[in-house]
């Protein structure tokens, strides 16, 4: 891959990138640091990805590398989920701003970005590419290798534990 | 577990509620479904529960990468095979003493296609253009790597590491006012050390 | 249409001579300063040359001041920007540092005056301006890192200093400088 062309593809791509791994790792810094690192492995890959193959692998090697970076976090015993809590009482975590409140998001998303962090694997990362990302099934099938059928199911879990988390905040929610 | 009136289940219901919403059922069940919402209040709520979560996340925003990682990958991919950029190239080579007449023909063309560039009332320049994306971006890094400095300069002079010497009246100060909270609170330790505050140029 | 001809050609060349000019006029800002004069890069040591100047900086004028307008009217009063890192000559450290001393004497007898200094252990950070009592004419930034590598820029404009504050306050704050091959912190 000639660099004019390299250029090209992080212009199309960068943003599906940061925006994966700023709601996985809910850590804007480190959301920074696993773009840098996935779009220059891309460069250092020397073009070996067919160009239609380009997006989703990236996509798997923007959520391969905010889950390693996760690991540490981890094992540095560092806490990750962010307490839905403090994000409730509307504090901004050590971890920085959701990628929600940036763009002056409403009380509601922050809770929704807060419990987005507390989903399991793999539905955390299928519920982001697929309501926040608009990828298609089969797409989000080639990102993480997963059945079709697991990749709904995946889905509909996701959302259904979403709901059980938001359900306080909804409760005003009227029934017509 | 509870049953209503048109004899479905509700958990059987529930279990089904995502793919109702995205709309992945079979006509049949689909049928089911509708037919119990109507008549159940307690899932009805769910429903629209579920509705509402499904559509906030469908609004949350993408974003795009800050220019500084973009630029810091474009640096990298550089350092693997060094070149100079275009700008840089077309400058030095015209300083060349025999290239007059070329550097004359270079800078025509760069009128010309200036202004010809300019006459398309229709088209404002944008960033959508790589050539002023990438020129906004090196323009942005250079700015914030002056913030930047002023910023860890001014930290590390607060916490007593190093100095940092104000010698500019009013320049100085409205440059620091703006590189972090840290700054302003101390302004009175920031001419501490060598400092040629009032040396004005 | 010789005379057409001879009209484009006459009014080419006097456009050139106008670009030229304006090129030349640059340099003679005051708050230009030929960074090259500097030589404190090794010889073929220099890995990024970013140079932005004329149509281009209209252009990213016009092209930001909609959406970011302190950005755009920033831009519209910047002239040239340059950046320029790499290896720094010098045979170790001792040598990389002398010759730095010498940049900033130079820099210093041009009229700069240093806004913004770093000195510990081997690494070094000047922020010079050039100013008057109200306009800011340049900004010209030099860092030794210590470990042989360079940053430098050079800034030039008419430039609002209360702009210049807003506008850089406002910027996300850089990722590690070390992913650029500078590292700056050495706080332990």
């Amino acid at each position: 891959m000639d660099r004019q062309r390299f250029e090209a593809v992080v212009e199309r791509h960068q943003r599906r990138v940061f925006t994966l791994a700023w709601y996985l790792l809910s850590d804007r810094e480190d959301a920074e640091d696993v773009t840098q690192e996935v779009l220059i492995r891309m460069w250092r890959s020397g073009g070996g990805v067919a160009p239609e193959r380009l997006e989703m692998w990236l996509l798997r090697v923007a959520r391969n590398a905010s889950y390693d970076r996760l690991r540490s976090r981890r094992s540095a015993s560092r806490v990750f989920a962010a307490d839905a809590a403090h994000e409730a009482a509307g504090t901004v975590t050590a971890d920085g701003p959701s990628p929600e409140s940036v763009v002056g998001g409403s009380e509601i998303g922050r809770r929704l970005c807060a419990a987005l962090t507390e989903l399991r694997e793999p539905a955390k990362s299928i519920v982001i590419l697929r309501e926040i990302q608009g990828l298609s099934y089969q797409q989000i099938s080639d990102v993480l290798e997963l059945p079709l059928s697991t990749v709904r199911v995946s889905l509909h879990r996701g959302r259904r534990r979403l709901r059980e988390l938001l359900r306080e905040v909804y409760r005003h929610v009227s029934v017509s | 577990m509870s049953r209503s009136a048109d004899g479905a289940n509700c958990d059987a219901v529930l279990e089904l509620l995502e793919a109702f919403v995205d709309g992945e059922l079979e006509p049949a069940e689909e049928r089911t479904v509708t037919a119990h919402l109507d008549d159940c209040r307690a899932c009805r709520r769910e429903h629209r529960l579920a509705m509402e979560i499904r559509s906030r996340l469908r609004s949350l925003p993408e974003h795009d990468a800050p220019a500084k990682v973009l630029w810091s990958v474009r640096m990298a991919a550089r350092e693997d095979g060094p070149t100079v950029p275009w700008r840089t190239r077309l400058v030095q080579w015209s300083r060349r003493p025999a290239s007059a007449f070329a550097t004359a023909s270079v800078a025509l063309a760069m009128v010309v296609a200036a202004l010809v560039w300019w006459q398309r009332p229709a088209q404002r320049p944008s960033l959508d253009d790589p050539e002023i994306a990438r020129a906004a971006q090196e323009t942005r890094f250079a700015l914030a790597l002056v913030g930047e400095l002023g910023r860890r300069a001014a930290l590390d002079e607060v916490l007593g590491r190093r100095v940092v010497s104000a010698t500019v009246d009013g320049v100085a100060d409205a440059l620091r006012k703006h590189l972090g909270s840290e700054r302003s609170e101390n302004e009175n330790t920031v001419t501490e050390g060598p400092s040629e505050k009032g040396a004005n140029g | 249409m010789k005379a057409r001809s001879f009209a484009i050609v006459v009014v080419s060349l006097w456009m050139a001579a106008a670009v030229a000019s304006a090129q030349q006029a640059v340099e003679q800002l005051p708050g230009y300063f030929p960074l090259e004069d500097l030589a404190l890069f090794a010889e073929g040591g220099v890995e990024v040359d970013v140079d932005i100047q004329g149509p281009m900086i209209q252009m990213m004028a016009a092209a930001t001041e909609e959406q970011e307008p302190e950005f755009g009217e920033l831009a519209s009063q910047l002239q040239r920007i340059r950046v320029r890192v790499g290896e720094l000559r010098g045979d170790d450290q001792s040598g990389v540092a002398a010759e730095f001393d010498r940049a900033i004497g130079q820099l210093e007898a041009a009229g700069w005056k240093a806004m913004v200094r770093v000195d510990e252990g081997d690494e070094l950070v000047r922020v010079f301006v050039k100013q008057s009592s109200d306009r800011i004419y340049g900004l010209a930034v030099i860092v030794n890192d210590g470990n042989e590598e360079g940053v430098l820029v050079n800034i030039v404009g008419d430039l609002d200093p209360e702009l210049v504050g807003r506008v850089i306050g406002s910027m996300d704050r850089l990722p590690d400088l070390d992913e650029l091959g500078i590292v700056i912190s050495g706080d332990e």
